[in-house]
């Protein structure tokens, strides 16, 4: 008996080991359910996604569950930086999501990092919306989000970018006009805060994340308002004097006190959207994405989130972004759909994920409450939000300049990162960490080298 | 009772003969000895299945052109991701990078680990205390400390409040922290004017990570100083005492050589941290500004993750890192072995 015993034990533990291991590795989606007996959608699907934050995500998932209560979805907010580790190694070992938000384009979502794994949604467009569904999206949207052939996601709404937001009542406050329009005016109101000891501009760039290169890109908008997609495309080169002159005046921005002094040591996420959120700053470049914090509700707890105690929701207001090279250019707004919705081609709910998917992006009622969130534009041709019961701070200011911002940003003529390659992105992010820097680099060797790091996007 | 079950052929005259004495010995032994086999099998399931497995693996990878495209290629590539990264300029800054951290942290752990040591095994009042304190960073989780040292090290943080109010930085007109104009004199006579009080950026962001990584692991030098110096014979030191040497004379002359065996290990344990070096770069300075703190971990982790899934060449790096790791540890090891005492060199004992 004993000859046996110890072998034994030690073989059943070695046999449990990779028992466990294997279990670990293909259990996860046991619990989900395909379908009821009635055949309709239901049980528990995973949805991943770098946005919308948790609480956009409650209030979308609060809403379906009032039409589809036998649907739970889970949700799981990863920040930007971490969402392509972590896509990556889930799907490398087959654990990925149901359902996982793609973009156009950019190093986080980009379609050409996930959409190998993602199903073609073509037959749920046609069966949810008809034929001629493409058109019932905003123009460019459902391209945006195609790749090789097949609708990888289905666009939950736009974004467009290359404007200011200002925290208004640190303008009133301080007596500084909010009529932004050129750098000497940039320039004034600057030295005003830094009188009265208020950050200025704030901006980070201690991050892989691609934020800090869209002041460089309103800086070569308005240099040259064609360059940038010229150069994305390969007909004109980075090293241009147009990129030397961007990073120029760029360095010219933080010489005189507009971009303050910590934007290489900080993240524009958590701690530029903190300054931004505290007070302590009084402007910052964010999109449209960050009109969502513009009510009374969400500024608050974001304000609780960047640490201050008591907070009291300010007015926050986008503003165009000033021709900050004097040659009369004022940059326009950069946008396309911001991100889709994706079903995992091994997604163990599939049905659960498609009911909620169709929901979001093609029925009035999901995009209504897309709209209300105020993250993004709406995929879908007309739906507004409700704006006048949002909860805005200043409804009589904000609302006719978020109206007009959502407007044009849907009508942006320029994309924002679909034809920005990971490459691309990265060596511009280097460029704005150099031009910050304290000078040592020039800026043409800085432009040399961010086109010998860059891989071009042929034109589509 | 028993006959032994260790006793080797030396104690018997047959081993293969049955050994009858205490009735049962041939066979516990003959059983026992393939049930060893048994015990260790998990241990090895775990290693060889796991480590050397993904060792193994990472090295098929590195051979493939795996990279953006999240699905893995069929075809073997060579060793092209081999070239790539010998003429990466980045890849030999981390290299850099990686050589000015081992030093530096080696120099002052191994200075500060030793006068603590010292001054501890002193008769200091709080003794216990001070040991606390000292070894408290080393039990700290980095992803806990690193938004402390970013705080720490912020334009805005404890250390520019600490130079403000010792008169050496300014606040300029636009908000700005700016050197003293005596600073900036003395900075700019040793070459070092693009220091400036913005501690992360491209200038000073490696310094930063090699202090914070001083903090964090003194405490370790110091307990191995620690106890080294605890095993120092009394009788030698009360000798040199005698012969009228001083506390200094006594540290350099007596405790110091006494300390080598400790001196070598916690050379190879600094080799080995600032080659695998991830954690506090990552969370405290991204390896930037501008690559300015990237190691070789870090860029590894930026090329598998970070920019564009560049699997292939991020394990082409990880197999080179592991090269470089196993090389260093041989080197070391057979180094501090030859200059152990006793170590025969050319057929003489010294």
């Amino acid at each position: 008996m004993r000859r046996i015993t110890r072998p034994v034990i030690a073989l059943m533990v070695t046999t449990g080991m990779v028992v466990a291991l294997a279990a670990c590795s293909g259990g996860a989606g046991e619990k989900s359910t395909a379908a009821s007996s009635s055949g309709k959608a239901s049980g528990t699907f995973t949805w991943w996604g770098w946005t919308p934050d948790t609480p956009v995500a409650k209030k979308y998932i609060a809403e379906f569950n009032k039409v589809y209560p036998d649907i739970k979805v889970e949700y799981k907010n990863y920040e930007n930086a971490d969402y392509a580790p972590t896509m990556s190694t889930a799907f490398q070992t087959g654990a990925g999501p149901d359902m996982f938000d793609v973009s156009a384009g950019g190093n986080v979502g980009g379609k050409q990092l996930w959409g190998d794994y993602a199903m073609d949604l073509t037959p749920v467009a046609v069966k949810a919306m008809g034929a001629g569904w493409k058109d019932k999206f905003a123009t460019g949207y459902v391209d945006e989000l195609t790749y090789n052939g097949k609708v990888v996601a289905l666009p939950l709404g736009g974004v467009a970018a290359d404007l200011f937001w200002i925290n208004k009542d640190l303008f009133t406050a301080n007596g500084v006009s909010t009529e932004l329009k050129t750098y000497d005016a940039l320039k004034a109101a600057c030295d005003k805060f830094a009188a009265a000891h208020v950050q200025c501009f704030t901006m980070g760039t201690n991050s892989t994340d691609t934020f800090s290169t869209e002041l460089l890109r309103t800086i070569m908008s308005s240099l040259d308002p064609t360059f940038y997609m010229k150069a994305l495309h390969g007909t004109v080169s980075w090293d241009d004097p147009v990129f030397v002159k961007a990073i120029d005046i760029m360095r010219n921005m933080k010489r005189d006190g507009i971009i303050s002094q910590d934007a290489t040591s900080i993240k524009q996420y958590p701690e530029a959207n903190n300054n931004f959120m505290s007070g302590k700053a009084a402007i910052v470049q964010m999109g449209t994405w960050y009109a969502q914090y513009a009510a009374k509700a969400s500024m608050t707890a974001s304000m609780e989130g960047a640490g201050v105690s008591k907070p009291v929701p300010f007015t926050m207001m986008p503003i165009v972004s000033p021709d900050l090279a004097g040659k009369g250019n004022i940059p326009g707004y950069v946008g396309e759909a911001d991100y889709g919705l994706a079903i995992n081609s091994k997604a163990k709910n599939v049905e659960a994920a498609k009911t909620f998917l169709t929901w979001l992006t093609t029925t009035k009622e999901g995009q209504q409450d897309v709209a209300n969130a105020i993250d993004l534009v709406p995929a879908l041709v007309g739906v507004q939000a409700d704006w006048k019961n949002l909860g805005l701070v200043s409804p009589d200011i904000q609302i006719p300049a978020f109206s007009k911002l959502f407007t044009d940003a849907a009508a942006a003529p320029e994309s924002r990162n679909l034809y920005i390659s990971a490459e691309t992105g990265n060596a511009q992010v280097i460029a704005v960490q150099q031009a910050l820097a304290n000078g040592s680099v020039s800026s043409a060797s800085i432009a040399k080298q961010a086109e010998a790091d860059s891989v071009d996007m042929p034109v589509k | 009772m028993a006959t032994s079950v260790t006793a080797g052929p030396n104690n018997s005259p047959d081993p293969h003969a049955p050994v009858t004495s205490g009735g049962g010995a041939s066979r516990r032994r003959s059983h026992r000895t393939p049930s060893g086999l048994g015990w260790i099998l998990p241990g090895f399931v775990v290693s060889v299945g796991l480590i050397y497995f993904c060792i193994g693996y990472s090295g098929y990878i590195s051979l493939l052109p795996w990279n953006w495209r999240p699905l893995r290629p069929a075809t073997i590539e060579g060793f092209d991701s081999y070239v790539r990264a010998f003429n990466s300029p980045l890849f030999w800054t981390c290299l850099q990078h990686t050589l000015v951290f081992f030093i530096v942290a080696y120099v002052v752990q191994c200075v500060m680990g030793i006068i603590f040591s010292a001054m501890l095994h002193s008769k200091v009042f709080g003794a216990t205390i001070f040991k606390v304190i000292i070894f408290l960073p080393v039990v700290i989780a980095p992803a806990i400390m690193s938004p402390v040292h970013r705080r720490v090290f912020a334009v805005d943080g404890p250390i520019n409040w600490i130079l403000q109010h010792l008169g050496m930085i300014n606040v300029d007109a636009v908000g700005n922290r700016v050197w003293t104009e005596w600073i900036s004199w003395a900075l700019t006579h040793i070459g070092m004017e693009n220091v400036t009080p913005n501690w992360i950026q491209p200038s000073t962001a490696l310094w930063v990570i090699i202090a914070v990584q001083i903090w964090s692991s003194i405490g370790m030098a110091f307990i191995l100083f620690y106890a080294a110096m605890g095993q120092i014979d009394p009788e030698v030191l009360e000798a040199a005492r005698i012969d009228g040497a001083g506390n200094i004379r006594m540290l350099f002359s007596v405790v110091v050589p006494n300390l080598k065996p400790t001196l070598v290990a916690l050379a190879i344990l600094n080799a080995i941290t600032a080659l695998k070096l991830f954690d506090f770069p990552y969370l405290v300075t991204a390896g930037g500004p501008a690559h300015s703190s990237e190691f070789l971990g870090t860029y590894i982790y930026a090329e598998l993750f970070g920019v564009s899934s560049h699997y292939g060449y991020a394990a082409t790096l990880s197999v080179l890192l592991l090269i470089l790791a196993l090389g260093l540890s041989i080197i070391m090891s057979v180094a501090a072995r030859e200059g152990r005492p006793g170590h025969k060199t050319k057929g003489v004992r010294v």
